[in-house]
């Protein structure tokens, strides 16, 4: 019974905030809902932030800076004051912690202290950036714009967009309507120094478009925060530092032999004795492009992954408002964690295969000598 | 590029802002945790040893404590058997023991009484016997003169005891009354001496002793007395 | 020109559709990982974590010729 009466609630609680709220309540207060930007690059909240010259601050900085805060201080407040019998964020960083060694030992075996920080730090960064996606007001708070060329442009309400018409009928942007309205704009705020300008540069476009000189429905939202790993310097530059740091392992630990991986000369040694040296050269070779797609691997694995959620987020959330998105905020939280395992755990097994003696040079050898017996 | 977002500026800062986060967790971080997790291992480690040779030794202790009491349940019951089987002895034993006392008691006590009575028997007989004798003596000495000792003399020659033929070349013939010449000559031809000394003792009584050197061949009235009182012992 | 315009757009759109159609591959790849992932941790439970950790690497690696496809056509919409 106290379940039929729990079912019949959540039943009446969507019908209220799925089609009472977004389609009666809110368009009648003036409130609407705007239909998030899908943009691959970072959005620009500030140029030339602080009156610097050239510093750009985009949404996807910001959201890495957030995450950069609560790891450390996640990790500072953990270990700043260690205790033999563990607190709360302690015991929590243990586990963490003794996990991923306990993975990093059972890969890389003798070579796990030397590799265990840095797939750590990642795992850890990535996870909280991943997961910074589903806090509530990350891609939805924001300034708001004109819209770019290209964008469904929305009336705004005050301090809020306001959206009561089909969503597919905002028009698009374009390039005239962009600056009309960035004129416009910058009008309103030199409307103190200056009202003048303001109306001179209104007359100015009114008179070469023949229509207003800014449309009242060219705002977008421009989000505060966005999830770091949507944004593609981000993933990029992950797969760099793992993509040198393997190679580094992998020198430091065979020298310069390792590059015997990839420019096989060893193969190349006794070639009338074992003519297939020559396969074994080129595959090599091979191992070049192969070595250097992991980056292009790590990076759009991550950013498309994570990018990818966002979009289904906003989908979802605009398909239906409530319940439903609380599905696929537990399938996002699945995909943020794995993610962040697999890029951590890819860094660990790509070194712990670098600092393995491959077999291609040892192979030539032990056939080499093998041949020689013979 | 452009339109993908990649950027060179914000390709180096990312990079550097996670540089940053690596040096910064690496130095500081990750070593203390791991230095952490190695002691708390250790010292579970530890712990379980300690744990488990404690339990170990408690249930030495337990074992030996049984032991201990099944050892000294045992000795008790040993003990009590001992005691009861020696206890038991020892009433066996006592009572042997008194019951032998008893008896050597009553044993020697028989004999005590059996040889004060044999004493007192002879005591008596030989005091009757004695009597008997000196009655004897009165009634034979008063009874004797010289006929009758003729008499027991001639009996004497009749029947000559063994050992007076030969007896010696020189005899001593004792008798109660002098010897007639023919007595002599008779105590000549019954031994064969050729010297016959006569000696009077009264105290034969009667009849006559032969004696020749340590050789004596006795046929008096006292030596029938005496043997008599002998007998009569 | 408008006419141009829209032909474009819809030519993208076909476009990025179609390519998102490798990741077919992909998801039969993936399917096959679990499936041998699955019966292995039927015959061998205790060693569920080091198959765990083999599948989801496994299927990362899968997953990469998928990620791919949507760089592809997230090109093609975005960037072209």
């Amino acid at each position: 019974m106290k379940g039929v009466w729990i079912f019949l609630g959540m039943i009446a609680f969507s019908v209220f905030f799925c089609g009472v709220m977004p389609f009666v309540l809110m368009p009648d207060a003036g409130v609407g809902m705007a239909l998030p930007v899908v943009s691959v690059p970072g959005e620009k909240l500030w140029e030339n932030f602080l009156g610097i010259k050239g510093l750009t601050i985009t949404n996807t900085l910001i959201g890495t800076l957030l995450a950069d805060i609560v790891v450390l201080a996640f990790a500072f407040g953990a270990t700043r004051n260690m205790q033999e019998v563990p607190g709360r964020l302690q015991g929590l960083f243990e586990v963490l912690t003794d996990a991923l060694y306990g993975l990093a030992k059972s890969t890389a075996g003798v070579h796990a202290r030397k590799i265990f920080p840095l797939m750590a730090t990642i795992f850890l960064f990535l996870l909280v950036a991943n997961w910074l996606e589903l806090v509530p007001g990350v891609d939805s708070v924001g300034l708001m714009h004109c819209a770019e060329e290209g964008f469904n442009g929305y009336e705004h309400n005050g301090a809020i967009l306001q959206v009561d018409k089909a969503l597919d009928q905002g028009t698009r942007a374009t390039e005239a309507d962009y600056e009309a309205c960035h004129l416009a704009e910058e009008g309103d705020h030199a409307e103190d120094t200056g009202a003048a300008h303001a109306a001179e540069g209104d007359a100015e476009t009114g008179t070469a478009e023949e229509t207003e000189a800014a449309r009242d429905d060219l705002f977008i939202v421009t989000p505060f925060v966005r999830a770091a790993a949507t944004d593609l310097n981000l993933t990029l530059g992950l797969g760099l530092l793992a993509f040198v740091a393997i190679q580094y392992f992998g020198v430091r630990a065979l020298g310069a032999g390792y590059f015997a991986k990839f420019i096989n000369t060893p193969a190349l040694g006794n070639l009338d004795k074992k003519p297939m040296g020559v396969m074994d050269f080129v595959v090599g070779l091979l191992e070049i492009v192969s070595e250097v797609s992991k980056i292009i691997s790590f990076a759009f694995r991550l950013f498309g992954n994570i990018f990818a959620g966002q979009v289904l987020l906003f989908v979802m959330a605009f398909l239906v408002a409530t319940m439903l998105p609380s599905i696929f905020y537990g399938l996002e939280l699945f995909v943020g964690l794995i993610q962040a395992f697999v890029f951590a755990m890819l860094v660990l097994v790509f070194s712990a295969m670098a600092m393995q003696k491959h077999d291609h040079g040892d192979h030539g050898d032990v056939h080499g000598r093998d041949d020689h017996y013979e | 590029m452009d339109k993908l977002g990649i950027n060179l500026g914000f390709l180096i800062a990312q990079i550097v802002n996670f540089g940053i986060l690596f040096l910064l967790l690496s130095k500081l971080v990750w070593p203390r945790m791991l230095v952490m997790l190695d002691e708390r291992q250790e010292r579970i480690a530890k712990g379980l040893e300690d744990a488990r040779s404690a339990r170990q030794e408690r249930e030495n202790a337990e074992r030996e404590g049984e032991r201990i009491l099944a050892q000294a349940r045992i000795e008790g019951q040993r003990l009590r058997d001992e005691m009861r089987r020696r206890g038991e002895e020892q009433g066996e034993q006592a009572r042997r023991l008194a019951q032998r006392e008893t008896e050597n008691f009553r044993s020697q006590a028989r004999i005590q009484a059996e040889e004060e009575r044999n004493r007192i028997l002879a005591d008596a007989r030989g005091q009757i016997i004695s009597l008997a004798m000196a009655a004897a003596e009165e009634l034979i000495g008063d009874g004797l003169d010289t006929e009758r000792q003729r008499v027991v003399l001639k009996k004497f020659f009749a029947g000559v005891p063994e050992g007076a033929e030969g007896i010696g070349e020189v005899v001593v013939a004792i008798s109660a009354v002098p010897l007639l010449d023919d007595e002599i000559d008779q105590v000549k031809q019954v031994t064969g001496a050729k010297v016959v000394e006569n000696k009077v003792e009264p105290n034969i009584l009667g009849g006559l002793v032969l004696r020749a050197g340590d050789k004596v061949v006795d046929g008096s009235v006292r030596g029938d007395l005496t043997a008599l009182s002998a007998q009569l012992h | 020109m408008e006419f141009n315009d829209s032909f474009v757009t819809a030519a993208k759109a076909i476009g990025a559709g179609l390519t998102m159609a490798g990741v077919i591959g992909p998801g039969i790849g993936i399917g096959l990982l679990v499936h041998g992932a699955l019966e292995a941790l039927g015959r061998n439970p205790e060693a569920s974590g080091q198959i765990t950790t083999n599948m989801i690497l496994g299927i990362a690696f899968a997953e990469a010729v998928a990620i791919y496809a949507l760089v592809v056509a997230l090109i093609i919409l975005f960037v072209l």
